[in-house]
């Protein structure tokens, strides 16, 4: 179970919710030992593995409600800025800003700064050209960084 | 903002690194716009990977089907260990029939013999000198021509053919055994030899032991 920690990774970054990240996770584990008869070895393992979580995470994001995406103090249990030391006050504001980039964007993002993956890797997992990948990531970086601004959180 | 993202993925080159200075020393704009990138991208390289819940094995644990790995690992070994029965038997077979036959067309050579009319003979030579005796037979079938060796000999024998620009060698035919006893036969179709001698020679232990030539007509 060496990828447990990366895909459950992936999938708290895609849903800001530990409780939502373990349904992920472990759907996804259980989607890729069932049809691990469809897993073409001309792909990385990983980037398939990836793949599944992330069009879970996505279903995941698409059965809630609007309100729910946005709302990060209702869907984790953190505590608020003002009662986080300096360090997890930039990681609660990088959290907050990731819910705020449309999920298409944040997919990139998570892929490519929280997972470390290249962009090959990531162009294999969404099944994407990697010109793609780049522009998406670059817009994704752009309106993180626009809402991080507009908040003074950077 | 290409060139900052670029610098951003560490894909610049020294000139579109100079570039991108010259560009930030004239666009201030440009420049906080790069700063405020970096900052945002160390924040995010810097986000800490967080242990999965333990519960998260065993739920997947849990919700695997139920296959009883020993069952399957049984089952899957007992189906190698008759496949290599089957085999080994096949092997067996194989050599034992060799032994006793000796070395046999290959089964596209059997298949096109099979498939033919009657083989028509073209050439034929006797073979009877110390060590070696019988025939070797120049034939014409529905693949071509080939060239049918009936050899005796008390000790293995090579044969070398050479026609025009080609020369091939046979192996060992014949097998040890008391001289008369086996006649093994090497059949060679499909060869191109219309209208030359070919010229046989018979070694054994690279000794030169007899020599034959067959004479391949023109045209089919």
């Amino acid at each position: 179970m060496r990828y447990q920690k990366p895909v459950f990774n992936v999938a708290l970054r895609m849903l800001r919710n530990p409780e939502d990240a373990l349904d992920v996770a472990q759907t996804t584990f259980l989607k890729a030992f069932e049809h691990l008869g469809d897993y073409d070895p001309a792909f990385r393992f990983y980037s398939w593995l990836y793949r599944i979580a992330i069009n879970e995470s996505l279903n995941a994001l698409a059965l809630r409600k609007p309100s729910e995406e946005l709302d990060g103090k209702a869907l984790d249990e953190a505590p608020g800025p003002d009662r986080l030391a300096e360090g997890d006050q930039a990681l609660h504001a990088i959290e907050d800003g990731l819910m705020h980039v449309s999920p298409e964007l944040r997919t990139v993002i998570v892929l490519r700064h929280i997972a470390q993956l290249s962009y090959q890797d990531i162009a294999e997992a969404l099944g994407l050209p990697e010109k793609t990948v780049k522009s998406r990531l670059h817009s994704a970086r752009e309106q993180l960084r626009a809402h991080l601004s507009r908040s003074g959180a950077i | 903002m290409a060139l900052i993202h670029a610098e951003l993925d560490g894909e610049l080159d020294s000139a579109r690194r100079g570039e991108l200075a010259r560009l930030l020393l004239v666009d201030p704009q440009a420049h906080a716009l790069r700063d405020q990138l970096q900052a945002l991208c160390r924040r995010l390289d810097a986000v800490r990977q967080v242990e999965p819940p333990p519960q998260l094995q065993d739920s997947i644990l849990e919700r695997l089907p139920p296959a009883p790995p020993a069952r399957v690992y049984k089952a899957s070994f007992a189906r190698w260990r008759l496949a290599a029965l089957f085999a080994g038997v096949l092997t067996a077979t194989a050599i034992v029939y060799e032994t006793l036959q000796g070395p046999t067309p290959g089964s596209r050579e059997t298949a096109g013999t099979m498939a033919a009319d009657v083989p028509i003979t073209v050439d034929s030579v006797a073979l009877n000198r110390a060590g070696i005796t019988g025939r070797a037979t120049l034939y014409r079938d529905k693949t071509g021509l080939g060239i049918a060796l009936d050899v005796s000999a008390a000790e293995p024998v090579d044969v070398l053919i050479a026609t025009g620009s080609q020369s091939f060698r046979i192996k060992g035919l014949s097998s040890p055994r008391p001289a008369g006893s086996t006649h093994q036969t090497v059949a060679l179709p499909g060869v191109r030899m219309q209208g030359q001698d070919i010229d046989l020679s018979f070694l054994i232990g690279e000794r030169m032991v007899d020599r034959a030539t067959l004479h391949a007509p023109s045209g089919r």
